[in-house]
């Protein structure tokens, strides 16, 4: 089954390659519409968007390898990203590290087997006098404690 | 070229330099040593390696810079020997062999990997790496029909990345992850696949990409180098014959700017099989192997029982000069030039449609190339006896009417390396040496003349040197008293018909060749590409490619 | 002390992020006086303020501004720099949360005076929803006229663009940011050709941060002559600070510079939490470490925090009390550092990572003085030698932690050394720090 774009969003993906007198700059706002599009970039998705924005097979792949927030494989619906950097660690990002590794059961990289979560380490957030800090998905959840994340993750697993 | 020369000063010393280039080309030029990895004459600059620093003096006190990305100003004092450069350079070398896998015992490149010779001259000879080393994993990947990639020696310094994707632009090498855990790949499933891709085992300058026609053949320390050229087409791109016991190893392009750069393209590249397979390497009469003197007797025998306009002599562009030379002062009206059609793959680079290196010679030297006046002889049997020189016209489907007519010749004889498809087709078949064998002279499609140089004796030593051979028929026929103990001799003499070549004797023919005046019948290689390097011609100076 | 609020008069009105709701506070209204100078004499009230780029390295913008070549014929491009990585520091994002006009403003200015005729915003990937406001904001403002072709009748075209990077810190390197616009990996270029003469596709780029360019409307109204009675002589204007760490009210503040630093953390962000001040990192972690003597004359200004050996940067402090674990916090620094370099060049790439395991090593207690000094040494080599700061950034912290707290790193090594471990291993870079 060949990987591509619907019409609706090609010409969403044309809007934007007018913005940039090259089209080559059109790479990572692809890659982004690719994710949205299709949860995660797979190796057919890295071609598609190959001959789409008209590089080389290799710097597509570069370009994925490169940035964190490509995910290369299928994340969980719920997508953990835990701060693990300076200002986070001093008030206490270790414990929810431990929270998610062991009520979760989730090593970094890994998919829960319900595909609910899945849990990424990440660096700074820029969000660090609300530390700790879990982005889930695109969105942010500050001043966490233990009791507060355990709290978020129970509603998460209800709403499925 | 004019060049504005300018005066810098380098440890101490003053220095002459063009101005424009960088700091780099002027310690190579006169042999200061700075070491570089990432740094190629013919590459865009990248200047990741981090290893050639030298100190500059500014208006601010002395600073610390890269070499390669900086370019000579009059007045400029560089120190590559200071303190601060000394160190700098250690340390860099030190980062890089920090996780460097210690594979000199199995790599292929030990003898000419820049980190063994870098370390020699400016390593820290201190260990001190304490912690583990982290494991990056990916030896020998199968990455492409010639190339094995060994991700773990990868010092990451882009050369095949920018080879790939300015030269043959197929960029198929890239760098994925970020950090210390990056490494060297290609998409998966999408092996390296171009006409240049041995090159990119020549600019590395680890044991990370290697050849897989020369992997564990022969430790480079062995191998002989002698300077040749290439016949696989028309181009006649400068190589090195690198050859221990009188066998060919591998061909290694020779730096020559003026035509290939440092680049040769694969089917050059890989014809150095050739020299060694199919070999003629004693006469063959009906079949059968004759000795030489008895080969001998029978060339004899047909030159005394036909008179010497019921011969001909067929020769081609595979001959060198030398040959052509002779031919055409010696040898009358009977020899023709079999051009075979031009079918080979042609690009804006290097290769070229002409598989055969010397058209240029049969032009210069006015070879009749009327093929059908020579069938039209043979077939009215004004010609009774042929000798065929080293052309496999009966490769060709276009020379099937030369292949018919041999029917009607009551001699035919073939002077060839090879057994090849003419040689099915004739009594008798005299061997010869290949160009690697004795020495030689020929001119490219862009009318340079270069020389190609005996690397070694063949196998069987009896077996004779084309141009040798016939100037021997016609001593022996009386149609000459000149006598030619080597090729290099003809040279000497046929040199006075080109005014370019009157200051030169074969043996101070210069590296790059000597540029002739002949129309060109070829594009300069090349051809479209933006000219990238930092190459300043200036006294004729050459230096080794690194 | 009474000063403008420069960047965050606007932020605690509700709704600001919308044009109506902003124009009714004074939004856009620069822009009568700005089309009415030319663009050399922005350039000339920028410099006589000397505002400084407020990203980190703290270049006089006026100054980078002028490095742009007179007599290009190139399109000129203009890129803010919002990837805003830096650990500690967390103050762009609400100049793009709460204020977005102000930050379009300011891009009208600064292109203006420039003379860019399109202009990036290069956003983390990370900051969706600020994203989501600055476009709505981008998409009103064009439809107003603010952007687009003929701005309010002046003849001057702008266009504005944003780019939203995708994960790495690298990307906020000015070189680094072309590159992740180009649509290729965000590894900095080599330094000539600068990117004032030769950036973004090949054609003359300026790129500035969020912060600074927000700053130009006031600068454009008011004359750099009145900006730069703000503040210090050498540190003029506002700088939004921000605090983070062991203190009881973490956050961001907006003030002048030249506050005693001890002063500003008890007045606002209410003191050390939880022990006595042990170490402040200034201004993003890149910054050299302070001891608690060390702080007790500083001020908020560059020339302050240069007299004392590091740096004001972002302006983002980090804050440790008593029992914090010295060796354990510079683990989680140069463990960002090693995950966070391009890998480019050679001492930044292998450099960080052998930091980073040293520190692992002495946490484990395997550890000698030696190699302590050692990673002295090695900070040595990496500092100054490569492309970007990057290889600096990961070099000062760990100097100078490691000099000022030495009796910390002491208590881990041990007297006798250790065996090289003679095993080759997997980097983990996601193992816990203890």
């Amino acid at each position: 089954m060949a990987v591509k774009f619907s019409e609706e969003v090609l010409k969403e993906y044309e809007e934007i390659a007018s913005h940039y007198p090259d089209r080559k700059a059109t790479l990572l706002p692809a890659l982004w519409l690719a994710q949205r599009e299709f949860g995660y970039i797979s190796e057919e998705t890295m071609e598609y968007i190959a001959e789409l924005v008209g590089v080389p097979y290799t710097r597509v792949y570069e370009v994925v390898e490169f940035y964190t927030m490509y995910q290369k494989k299928k994340p969980g619906k719920y997508h953990l990203q835990l701060c693990q950097t300076l200002s986070c660690y001093l008030v206490g990002a270790e414990e929810i590290r431990n929270y998610i590794e062991e009520k979760l059961n989730l090593k970094p990289g890994e998919v829960t087997p319900d595909g609910l979560f899945s849990f990424q380490l990440v660096e700074c957030l820029g969000s660090c006098h609300t530390a700790p800090v879990v982005q889930i998905n695109d969105d942010y959840y500050e001043n966490l404690n233990v009791e507060k994340f355990d709290q978020i993750i129970k509603e998460l697993k209800n709403k499925g | 070229m004019e060049q504005k020369m300018i005066k810098i000063k380098i440890n101490d010393k003053e220095y002459q330099v063009p101005e424009g280039i960088n700091i780099v080309e002027a310690c190579d030029a006169y042999k200061i040593p700075l070491e570089r990895f990432c740094y190629h004459r013919y590459l865009p600059v990248d200047g990741n390696c981090r290893t050639c620093m030298v100190e500059i003096e500014t208006p601010r006190g002395r600073m610390l810079t890269i070499g390669c990305n900086t370019k000579v100003q009059e007045g400029m004092v560089i120190y590559t020997n200071s303190e601060n450069a000394v160190r700098a350079q250690k340390a860099s070398l030190e980062f890089l062999l920090l996780d460097h896998p210690l594979d000199c015992p199995i790599c292929d490149k030990a003898g000419e990997c820049y980190l063994q010779d870098n370390y020699y001259n400016f390593g820290r000879y201190d260990y001190r790496r304490i912690v583990p080393r982290y494991f990056k994993g990916g030896k020998a990947v199968d990455a492409g029909d010639h190339i094995v990639l060994d991700q773990e020696r990868c010092i990451l310094c882009t050369r095949c990345i920018r080879f790939l994707d300015n030269i043959p632009g197929t960029s198929e090498l890239g760098i994925v992850h970020r950090g210390h855990v990056s490494k060297i790949t290609t998409f998966p499933n999408k092996p390296i696949r171009n006409n240049y891709s041995g090159n990119i085992t020549d600019i590395c300058p680890v044991g990370a990409l290697t050849l897989k026609e020369f992997r564990f053949k022969q430790r480079v320390w062995f191998l002989k180098k002698t300077p040749s050229v290439c016949t696989e087409c028309a181009r006649g791109c400068s190589i090195y014959i690198e050859h221990n016991r009188g066998k060919i190893w591998r061909f290694m392009p020779r730096e020559n700017p003026k035509l290939n750069r440092a680049w040769i393209c694969d089917k050059g590249r890989f014809s150095f099989k050739k020299n060694h397979e199919n070999r003629v390497l004693e006469p063959i009469k009906d079949n059968q192997n004759i000795d030489f003197n008895h080969a001998t007797i029978e060339i004899e025998t047909i030159l005394q029982n036909y008179s010497w306009n019921e011969i001909a002599w067929l020769c081609g562009p595979y001959s060198s000069n030398e040959t052509l030379y002779i031919l055409k002062t010696y040898y009358g009206d009977n020899v023709f030039a079999y051009i075979p059609p031009a079918k080979g793959h042609k690009d804006d680079l290097l290769m070229l449609a002409e598989e055969y290196p010397n058209e240029q010679g049969i032009r210069f030297f006015g070879i009749n190339t009327d093929i059908k006046s020579l069938i039209n002889k043979i077939n009215n049997k004004q010609i009774k006896a042929l000798f065929i020189l080293e052309n496999n016209f009966a490769k060709f489907n276009e020379a099937k009417e030369l292949v018919d007519a041999l029917k009607m010749l009551e001699k035919t004889v073939y002077f060839t390396s090879f057994q090849d498809e003419t040689a099915k087709q004739v009594s008798l078949i005299i061997p010869i040496r290949t160009f690697a064998e004795t020495n030689g002279t020929y001119i490219n499609a862009t009318s340079l003349l270069q020389k190609a140089e005996q690397a070694f004796e063949p196998e069987n030593q009896d077996i004779v040197s084309l141009p040798l051979a016939l100037a021997q028929i016609v001593y022996y026929l009386n149609k000459t008293q000149k006598r030619y103990s080597d090729p290099s001799e003809i040279f000497n003499e046929y040199k006075n018909q080109f005014p370019e070549l009157k200051d030169y004797s074969f043996s101070n023919i210069p590296s790059m060749g000597i540029q002739l005046s002949l129309p060109k019948i070829a594009d300069e290689p090349f051809k479209n590409k933006k000219v990238d390097f930092n190459v300043f011609m200036w006294n004729d100076y050459v230096s080794v490619t690194r | 002390m009474d000063f403008p609020l420069i960047l965050t008069k606007r932020f605690n009105i509700q709704n600001n992020h919308r044009l109506e709701v902003a124009l009714q506070h004074g939004a856009y209204s620069s822009l009568k006086k700005l089309f009415s100078m030319k663009p050399e004499e922005v350039v000339e009230e920028v410099k006589k303020s000397n505002i400084k780029g407020r990203g980190g390295a703290a270049f006089p913008t006026g100054v980078k501004w002028a490095f742009i070549p007179k007599d290009t014929k190139k399109p000129i491009y203009l890129c803010v720099n919002a990837d805003e990585s830096e650990p500690g520091t967390f103050t762009d994002r609400y100049v793009m949360e709460y204020d977005p006009h102000l930050l379009i403003e300011g891009i009208i200015c600064s292109a203006y005076a420039i003379k860019s005729h399109v202009a990036y915003i290069y956003i983390r990937g990370e900051y969706v929803k600020q994203y989501k406001i600055l476009n709505e904001a981008l998409n009103e403002a064009r439809q107003a006229g603010y952007i687009g072709k003929n701005i309010l009748g002046s003849g001057f075209d702008l266009e504005v663009w944003i780019h939203r990077g995708a994960g790495a810190y690298i990307c906020g390197e000015e070189t680094g940011l072309i590159e992740s616009i180009e649509g290729k990996k965000g590894q900095p270029r080599i330094k000539p050709p600068f990117p004032a003469v030769e950036g973004l596709f090949g054609c003359p780029t300026i790129v500035n941060n969020v912060k600074t360019i927000a700053q130009v409307p006031w600068i454009v109204e008011n004359g750099g002559e009145a900006f730069a009675k703000i503040g210090t002589k050498e540190s003029t204007g506002t700088n939004i600070f921000g605090v983070s760490g062991h203190v009881n009210n973490p956050g961001y503040w907006e003030l002048p510079f030249g506050m005693h630093i001890l002063e500003f953390l008890e007045k606002y962000a209410k003191g050390v939490k939880g022990g006595k001040l042990k170490a402040l990192i200034p201004g993003g972690s890149s910054t050299p470490v302070l001891t608690a003597k060390e702080c007790e004359d500083l001020y908020l200004t560059y020339e302050s925090m240069r007299d004392h050996g590091t740096f004001l940067g972002t302006g983002g402090m980090i804050v440790m009390n008593e029992h914090t674990d010295m060796v354990k916090a510079l683990r989680t620094l140069t463990r960002f550092y090693s995950e966070e370099s391009c890998g480019q060049c050679t001492p930044c790439r292998e450099g960080t990572s052998w930091l980073d395991r040293l520190l692992k090593r002495i946490l484990a207690g395997e550890a000698t003085t030696k190699e302590l000094d050692l990673l002295i040494e090695i900070s040595d080599n990496m500092e100054g030698r490569t492309i970007c700061a990057l290889a600096a950034a990961c070099a000062m912290p760990v100097r100078s932690f490691v000099t000022k707290f030495r009796a910390d790193f002491e208590k881990y090594v041990k007297p006798v050394s250790i065996p090289v471990s003679k095993v080759a291993e997997k980097i983990i870079t996601h193992e816990p720090v203890a």
